[in-house]
């Protein structure tokens, strides 16, 4: 069981996290938030690459920085942004990885032959790595996460540059892989968590917002989220009335999904919600104020 | 160990090592080449060694004497044939343009006479010897130094004590008769300097170079990268810092003997030192200048090559952790390089800036920054701020426990550090 208790984090006088308490059991765990709200902090912070301004984060009881190598033998992680060799073949990447995970040559040998299988790097286990496209390099890096069998498996950003089959295979492996485990991914990618996560969690103003299944979250703007047709002028003013969540084009006018707390017009169809529709509504005030601002690296 | 291998191939993987190392013994082997016009002259020296030995005593004299009489009897029943002239010296013959004069002198009867020339020299050094010796007043060079840099109080009273315990040195020396032993002839050749000076210093600070950059790539290698999230939340962790601190020495370690060892060879190969490796290294003959070389030991020039060799070693490593302790702070390598400059830099200025009257001033000058810097004088007198009996070795084991110390500090405090 890993905790997390009351954990703050600040960047000199920026405040990124602010007492954040979760549990992490067995399961598929989805921190959901947009860009800029803590998700790496949080999840580097559970990688011990950073360290708690305030609070701690435990593991069975023991803080995680204490337990040190003990903590890290059982962890999996695959960083947002990794570098890799270009002039290394997966192979010698994974192979020089499981020599810091401390993991035996011969081990280490042919568990990189499961993994690359896995993943579906096999035929290219010996190319190097300068030639591999994004969602390939990706995919080493999902395969170097899992070379020690981590009862921990962290991803940060996993589904971030594939393609919609790359994400169904990962989907797949992650639910493969995800017995046993506690496995926490971060995304900002509604469609992956509904397929796989447990339970979701989202981070808002710096601190948890929700923690819990995804009817649930639904559930909260169940009843207010409607879909309309109207013509292209009047959409600016309505915009300004309503939180629109999505539009589209259809017959040339638009079909617009929004969310409306007040009595309804009889022209317009309730829906039900998703998990997207309680996405924006949640983050409509972040998404207002930041739309401006270049997006965060 | 496995670790260790993986992280000195992160060195040796990257052509940048390469290149310099050979682009410095390159241009070691162009320093050296651009004083083989003595190479031939020095190999006089040789034959008179094989002669008489290296050793200057009365009974040597006596014979080198009657052997340069012979030979100027030779040259002066030669020239009275030819010219019905007669010279006192080889160098008086040597000075009379009438005997360049077309097909008087053959080719080889004046490769011949030039050869008698520097026996002369040699000889009329020899004899000179202790007159010369004789006139030196080590007090005196202290005192000298004294007003030299204005030194006053207890800064004056340090030089003079300094100078005083190498007074004692020089009378010993000279009992020993370390000062009376044939070397290439200093004011001619300079080979002392060329050798501790010219190319020592160069290689010094080509291996600096080398250092810092081993350093700052192996620190900040996986910075650099941005595989550092990878690597350092793997089982061996920040751990991974003391393979690198092992590994940045090793190829330090292994640089320097490259560097070292590539450029001697070719140096000794060039110079043909081989009878001349035992002689002391404070002999009469090294003299350049004005300054006669007094060492502190009577050391054969062999050893104190290796002293030399080894006083390079131990500073290079001292170099090598202070850029490795600054990089396990600062992330990027052109800042580690400028940082480094500024110490060294601040370590020359930091003498100059301390009062002239207190001990502080000598403090300030036991760094290996300043060490380095007239690798000719290791071991010697060498002015008022480090003449000091145990000046080399005291600088070296102090910045050596000083380094341990800070890299122990700086591993940990790693340990401890947030990486982004
Ligand atoms: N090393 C750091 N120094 C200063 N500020 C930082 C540092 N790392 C992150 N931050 C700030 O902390 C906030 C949270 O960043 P974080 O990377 O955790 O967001 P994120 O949720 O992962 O965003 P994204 O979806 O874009 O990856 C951001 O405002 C960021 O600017
Ligand atoms: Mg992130």
């Amino acid at each position: 069981m890993l905790v997390v208790n009351n954990v703050s984090k600040n960047f000199g006088k920026f405040c990124a996290l602010n007492d954040v308490t979760l549990e992490f059991g067995n399961g598929v765990y989805c921190l959901l938030a947009p860009n800029g709200a803590g998700k790496t902090t949080l999840i580097k912070m559970l990688a011990t690459l950073i360290f708690p301004s305030s609070g701690e984060i435990c593991y069975n009881g023991t803080n995680i920085v204490k337990m040190g190598e003990n903590y890290r033998d059982i962890l999996g992680y695959l960083p947002q942004e990794f570098g890799y060799y270009r002039n290394n073949s997966p192979k010698q990447y994974l192979l020089y990885l499981a020599a810091l995970k401390l993991i035996e040559k011969e081990k280490a040998k042919k568990k990189i032959e499961e993994l690359l299988e896995l993943v579906g790097l096999i035929e290219v286990s010996d190319k190097k790595m300068r030639k591999f496209s994004g969602g390939m390099i990706q995919r080493v890096g999902v395969a170097q996460a899992l070379l020690n069998d981590p009862k921990i498996l962290i991803l940060d950003e996993p589904t971030a540059g594939l393609d919609p089959k790359e994400r169904v295979r990962f989907r797949n492996l992650i639910t493969e892989v995800s017995r046993d485990k506690t496995v926490i991914f971060s995304t900002h990618i509604v469609s992956d968590v509904e397929s796989i996560a447990n339970q979701i969690i989202m981070i808002k103003d710096k601190s948890v917002y929700y923690r819990g299944d995804i009817e649930t979250i639904c559930k909260k703007i169940d009843g207010v989220v409607y879909e309309a047709e109207m013509e292209f002028d009047t959409l600016p003013a309505f915009r300004q009335q309503y939180l629109s969540l999505s539009e589209k084009q259809e017959n040339g006018k638009m079909r617009v999904r929004f969310i409306c707390g007040e009595a309804p017009d009889e022209s317009w169809t309730k829906v039900s919600p998703s998990l997207e529709d309680a996405f924006i509504e949640i983050y409509s005030d972040a998404i207002a104020a930041d739309s401006d601002l270049p997006k965060e690296q | 160990m496995r670790l260790k291998l993986y992280e000195i191939k992160k060195i040796t993987a990257s052509p940048i090592i390469y290149v310099l190392l050979i682009a410095f013994i390159a241009i070691n082997i162009k320093v050296i080449a651009g004083n083989t016009y003595y190479r031939n002259d020095m190999k006089v020296l040789n034959s008179i060694t094989d002669r008489f030995g290296y050793k200057i005593n009365d009974s040597m004299l006596v014979n080198f004497k009657s052997y340069y009489s012979g030979e100027l009897g030779k040259m002066n029943a030669l020239a009275k044939e030819r010219t019905s002239k007669t010279y006192k010296t080889a160098y008086d013959f040597l000075e009379d343009s009438d005997n360049y004069k077309t097909s008087l002198y053959s080719q080889k009867e004046l490769d011949d006479i030039k050869r008698l020339n520097i026996i002369e020299n040699y000889y009329s050094i020899a004899v000179g010897i202790d007159a010369k010796y004789g006139k030196i007043d080590i007090k005196d060079m202290g005192d000298e130094q004294i007003k030299t840099y204005g030194l006053s109080g207890a800064a004056a009273a340090t030089v003079r004590g300094e100078y005083e315990s190498l007074a004692i040195r020089f009378a010993q020396l000279k009992a020993n008769g370390e000062e009376k032993a044939l070397f290439f002839i200093g004011q001619i050749y300079a080979m002392h300097s060329f050798l501790f000076a010219t190319v020592f210093r160069s290689m010094i600070f080509e291996i600096m170079i080398l250092s810092v950059l081993i350093a700052s790539h192996f620190a900040n290698f996986e910075f650099e990268n941005k595989t550092q999230a990878l690597a350092y939340s793997t089982k061996r962790g920040r751990k991974l810092i003391y393979d690198k601190l092992f590994a940045s020495i090793l190829v330090c370690l292994g640089v320097t003997t490259v560097l070292i060892g590539v450029t001697l060879a070719v140096y000794f190969s060039v110079f043909d030192y081989s009878h001349v490796l035992n002689i002391p290294i404070s002999s009469a003959f090294m003299q350049e200048a004005n300054r006669s070389y007094i060492s502190w030991w009577n050391m054969s020039f062999i050893q104190y090559l290796f002293a030399v060799i080894a006083i390079v070693y131990v500073c290079e490593i001292i170099f090598m952790s202070i850029a490795f302790c600054i990089a396990t702070i600062i992330k990027n390598n052109y800042i580690v390089f400028a940082v480094f400059a500024l110490i060294l830099c601040a370590s020359y200025m930091l003498p100059s800036l301390m009062p002239r009257n207190s001990n502080i001033i000598f403090a300030t000058s036991f760094s290996p920054f300043i060490l380095v810097l007239n690798p000719q004088l290791l071991f010697m007198e060498k002015g008022a701020f480090s003449t000091f009996k145990y000046y080399e070795v005291i600088t070296d084991c102090v910045w050596a426990a000083l380094m341990a110390y800070l890299c122990a500090f700086c591993t940990k405090r790693f340990q401890k550090s947030d990486i982004c």
